[in-house]
């Protein structure tokens, strides 16, 4: 009796194992399956909706969806981690950001760029100084003036410690041989709440998040840390002409990464493919509502400018207090 | 439970006192005014406070009666169940979501003694394809699929 | 307000039939997605965004509030039958919903949980659609100090949710607060109690923890007794609770509401919050507060209607201010990104023909909801009459699947198997584990925000009693905590007395 149920399960394993291997039999073009897309930070986030705004449409360019699937934790190095050492099939990819580029200057985790093969650069943020509508103080001279006579008094909100607003801020203040007095918050809109409230005076964020505050003319912002304008900001003066030349910002970036060891001829379809979701007019769009600065590099330009970016950030973590490289 | 609540007292005193000398190594990794071994190192002190509350008490007396008591031979099945889990987290990398959740339920029934053979192999079947269908296809939330071609 | 653009908005969107059909899908979905243990309402919107793409930005997010205010509602279900929250905004509910499921009133605690609901999510859609800009201005008036003030003030429930050993309930609450410091410390960039895993860099995920709690510590406790425990027999006369049961429980339900309405708007508190605190103020007034905890309606009541009513508030601050009231509603500010709408003062401002709508689906997702929710109360209570020796590895299974799923973490799974052994233990020596939820809920709110006002500060520790919403609430807390004290005790002895009188006239 045993035996014969027995048969009967073997039986039907076998039949299945024949329909689903004769389905999936080798073909010749990648992909021929859908794409995950590693986002390491929470549903709703802004890197999450970047990631979902991103491959919207990219049933387009690659023929099969892109589904996006969060991995979150570690200040995002649970996910990039994953991304970096998924199956090199081409089926994995990650979005990576901005700690990645801090994780071994700061101790966290052993990840760098160095794990991937970058796919593409796809926006790089400027931090912004901004106060509330009706502060006292009207421009960055202002404000760092006041800040160089009280030292430690005047309040900086930002969205966490370490964090790519923080260090830009923090970088200029070194130079400039000012002290503030840091308030980290849990990201950026319990700073923008916080600003607006008056709780703190100032406070250091990405200039697109300060977007709908700015429209409203709610705060003011004091100046862009970059070095050209931005285009949804045009009365906003970047750092040199508010007064504190800082030619290498400190910048917030995103962008793509697959597990090294995917096939060249895999990577030449990723790439080609994510540049036309990056190109799609919708996701264009989007971004410019959002105030996003869309910046492409391809990979040999991606990895120079990881590189220089990390070179730039070990001054500003060591004037904080927070560079422990890993040994 | 006057032996069960001064031991407790005696582990959370020794754990308080590690915790707040294991904190105090992060006093000096901050510029801020109250560091990350603040508040590790109240709560380590609000523990052993209460810890010894818990000793004392116990000692008057007032611990209160326990309301059930471990059967210990359910705690034995209890154990074998989580190896079967264990088991069962091992498996599913190598035949797959479904298809381990299949062999994980069916082995659990039999395990905690579930009468019917059609029973057991009808609703295993159908638990394990109703969540890895709303896995799979409503959610599309990638599940483990095994390594060989036929396992899903 | 503009009332001639809201009462039209309303009328577009209430009288258009495909309109139902969307927040339907959303509701139903949301209540599986919520009963499921470890997926959550969040994670619920989350997954569904990409299928709103298709549709009209209006129909898009009637869907997803459907699947907020159903994933809300459905955790609960969850909790009342099988003791595992599927949402943490549930966690308050079991503590009567389950007791009340065991005495073959599975029926009757969803009924109520569901009439609860609507009174709250109700409540809290009209405090939205007529408030907003008023409360979201008091929002802006809690900084640091009054949100330390404030979790304070949450934790103090741990009073009411002790059970039988205060002492007990405060350890498990220490415990807790522990967890919540493992992790990358925002506030100083240093990881603290890692031990260089970077799993633990993130902290203990919540949801793994919650599923450990109170999921897999139930199915450790069926299996070790499963030889013994009775079967639980549905009383299928007593499905649905009767309307006299309702009235008695309206003003408990309308008080909940308001309250948890202005818990839900205040940003960073959200329906979990506003679950405990509804439910420890329902036990602190009560007449009766030793029966809660063995099982009555208002114990499911109370944090039903508030947690549901914090749907509403949770959007206040999301629509007005761009800041998210708690986890799901910054899931729907993305959304409502992705379909090009910004929410924030311009949204108000220049967009109101997208608001008003928002504010007619929340009403109307609540009528969905009670229509679902009391026709398929008798469907979930038979759940429960499945035999427990199927019914317990199903549930492990699902514990097994919604602690992976968070993350699609195996570490999640290990963990959230030691924190069920430990919580198995627990509750055979009297350390109740409802305030360890609580603790990790409020835990990282109230440190942050303690060392957080001290920097403002200047580390000057008087900020907390200079300001006066912080001072209130403080105030406020140490009322109640002496108050609950007493009442509990008083009317805890009052239960021994009668117990040894009723032993006496035994013996007589």
């Amino acid at each position: 009796m045993l035996a014969k149920r027995n048969l009967v399960l073997v039986a039907t394993i076998a039949a299945l194992a024949i329909v689903l291997t004769a389905g999936s039999a080798p073909a010749a073009s990648f992909p021929e399956k859908d794409i995950t897309l590693i986002c390491p930070w929470s549903a709703g986030g802004g890197t999450d909706t970047i990631s979902r705004a991103l491959v919207k449409n990219a049933k387009k360019y690659f023929g099969v969806n892109v589904n996006v699937v969060n991995k979150t934790g570690g200040m995002g190095a649970v996910g990039m981690g994953a991304a970096s050492t998924a199956r090199p099939d081409g089926y994995t990819v990650g979005m990576i950001t901005f700690q990645l580029s801090t994780f071994q200057s700061m101790g966290l985790a052993k990840l760098s760029y160095r794990d991937y093969n970058l796919i593409q650069l796809v926006n790089q943020s400027p931090a912004a100084i901004s106060v509330a509508a009706d502060s006292k103080w009207k421009t960055l001279k202002q404000l760092m003036d006041y800040a160089k006579q009280n030292p430690g008094i005047v309040t900086v909100g930002h969205s966490g410690a370490g964090g790519g607003w923080h260090l830009a801020i923090a970088s200029i203040a070194v130079k400039n041989d000012i002290k503030f007095n840091y308030v980290p918050f849990d990201g950026a809109a319990p700073t923008r709440t916080a600003l607006i409230g008056n709780h703190i005076d100032c406070a250091t964020t990405g200039i697109d998040e300060m977007l709908q505050l700015y429209q409203a003319g709610q705060v003011r912002i004091l100046a862009v840390n970059n070095t050209s304008r931005h285009a949804l900001f045009p009365d906003v003066p970047t750092m040199e002409e508010a007064g504190f030349p800082n030619p290498t910002p400190i910048l917030d970036w995103r962008g793509l990464g697959a597990p090294k060891g995917v096939p060249a001829d895999r990577m030449e379809v990723l790439v080609k493919g994510f540049k036309g979701c990056f190109d799609d007019p919708e996701f264009r769009a989007l971004a410019d509502k959002l105030g996003l600065p869309l910046v492409y590099e391809d990979p040999k330009g991606f990895e120079k400018f990881l590189q220089g970016m990390e070179e730039t950030l070990v001054p500003a973590l060591q004037s904080v207090d927070l560079y422990k490289p890993m040994k | 439970m006057k032996k069960a609540d001064i031991g407790t007292g005696i582990g959370l005193i020794v754990f308080s006192v590690w915790l707040f000398w294991y904190a105090s190594s992060y006093s000096k990794a901050t510029i801020y005014y109250y560091g990350p071994n603040f508040f590790p190192q109240v709560l380590a002190i609000a523990m052993g406070i209460c810890a010894v509350i818990l000793i004392v008490k116990a000692l008057q007396g007032k611990s209160l009666e326990a309301s059930s008591r471990i059967d210990f031979k359910g705690f034995i099945r209890m154990l074998i169940a989580i190896g079967i889990c264990i088991g069962y987290l091992l498996l599913m990398q190598l035949i797959g979501f479904a298809m381990g959740t299949v062999v994980f339920l069916f082995t659990l029934m039999v395990f905690i003694g579930q009468k019917g053979l059609l029973k057991r192999i009808c609703s295993s079947v159908a638990v394990a394809l109703i969540v890895w269908a709303i896995f799979r296809y409503f959610l599309i939330i990638p599940l483990p699929t095994g390594i060989l071609p036929f396992t899903f | 307000m503009d009332f001639a653009l809201l009462t039209k908005a309303f009328g577009t969107v209430m009288l258009t039939p495909i309109n139902f059909v969307f927040v339907f899908i959303g509701i139903t979905a949301g209540i599986i997605v919520g009963a499921l243990p470890g997926l959550t309402a969040t994670m619920g919107c989350a997954l569904l965004i990409p299928f709103t793409f298709g549709l009209p930005p209006i129909q898009g997010l009637l869907m997803l509030i459907g699947i907020f205010c159903g994933g809300i509602y459905g955790g609960s279900i969850s909790g009342i039958l099988i003791r595992t929250p599927g949402t943490p905004a549930a966690a308050a509910t079991l503590l009567d919903g389950y007791p009340l499921a065991q005495k073959g009133l599975a029926g009757k605690a969803i009924g109520i949980g569901t009439v609860a609901s609507f009174v709250g999510g109700t409540t809290g859609a009209l405090v939205m659609t007529f408030l907003s800009p008023q409360i979201a201005k008091i929002g802006l008036k809690f900084g640091p100090p009054e949100f330390c003030a404030l979790a304070i003030f949450g934790l103090g429930m741990i009073i009411t949710i002790s059970g039988r050993s205060l002492l007990k309930g405060i350890i498990s609450a220490l415990f807790g607060l522990m967890i919540t410091v493992i992790g990358f410390d925002p506030l100083s960039g240093v990881p603290r109690f890692t031990f260089g895993s970077e799993n633990l860099l993130g902290g203990v995920t919540f949801i793994p923890a919650l599923i450990g709690l109170f999921g897999y510590a139930q199915v450790f406790r069926n299996i070790e007794k499963i030889t013994t425990l009775p079967p639980v027999e549905t009383r299928v006369e007593k499905i649905l609770p009767k309307l006299s049961e309702i009235f008695s429980n309206l003003k408990t339900m309308l008080k909940s509401a308001v309250m948890g309405t202005f818990i839900g708007s205040i940003p960073g508190t959200g329906c979990d919050v506003a679950a405990f605190i509804t439910y420890g103020e329902a036990k602190r007034s009560s007449k009766h507060p030793e029966k809660f905890g063995t099982g009555i309606l208002e114990g499911v009541a109370a944090p039903e209607a508030g947690n549901n009513a914090a749907t509403g508030g949770a959007m206040i601050p999301m629509l007005t201010l761009g800041v998210p009231g708690d986890a799901v509603t910054a899931v729907l500010l993305g959304a409502l990104t992705i379909h090009g709408m910004q929410p924030g003062p311009m949204l108000f401002r220049d967009h109101l023909d997208v608001v008003y709508p928002i504010f007619a689906g929340m009403i109307m997702a609540q009528v969905v909801l009670l229509i679902v929710g009391l026709s398929g109360a008798r469907v979930f209570a038979k759940l429960i009459t499945v035999d427990r020796k199927i019914l317990t590895p199903v549930i492990f299974f699902l514990c097994v699947v919604g602690s992976y799923a968070m993350r699609f973490s195996f570490f999640d799974v290990g963990l959230s198997l030691i924190i069920g052994i430990i919580a198995y233990f627990m509750e055979y020596y009297d350390y109740p584990v409802s305030p360890i939820l609580l603790a990790l809920i409020l835990g990282p709110m109230a440190e942050q925000n303690l060392r957080r006002s001290l920097i403002i500060s200047h580390g000057d520790p008087t900020v907390f009693f200079t300001r006066p919403i912080s001072a209130a609430f403080i105030l406020l807390a140490i009322v109640v905590i002496v108050s609950s004290y007493y009442r509990i005790k008083k009317s805890m002895e009052r239960e021994q007395e009668n117990l040894f009188a009723a032993d006496q006239q035994d013996d007589q």
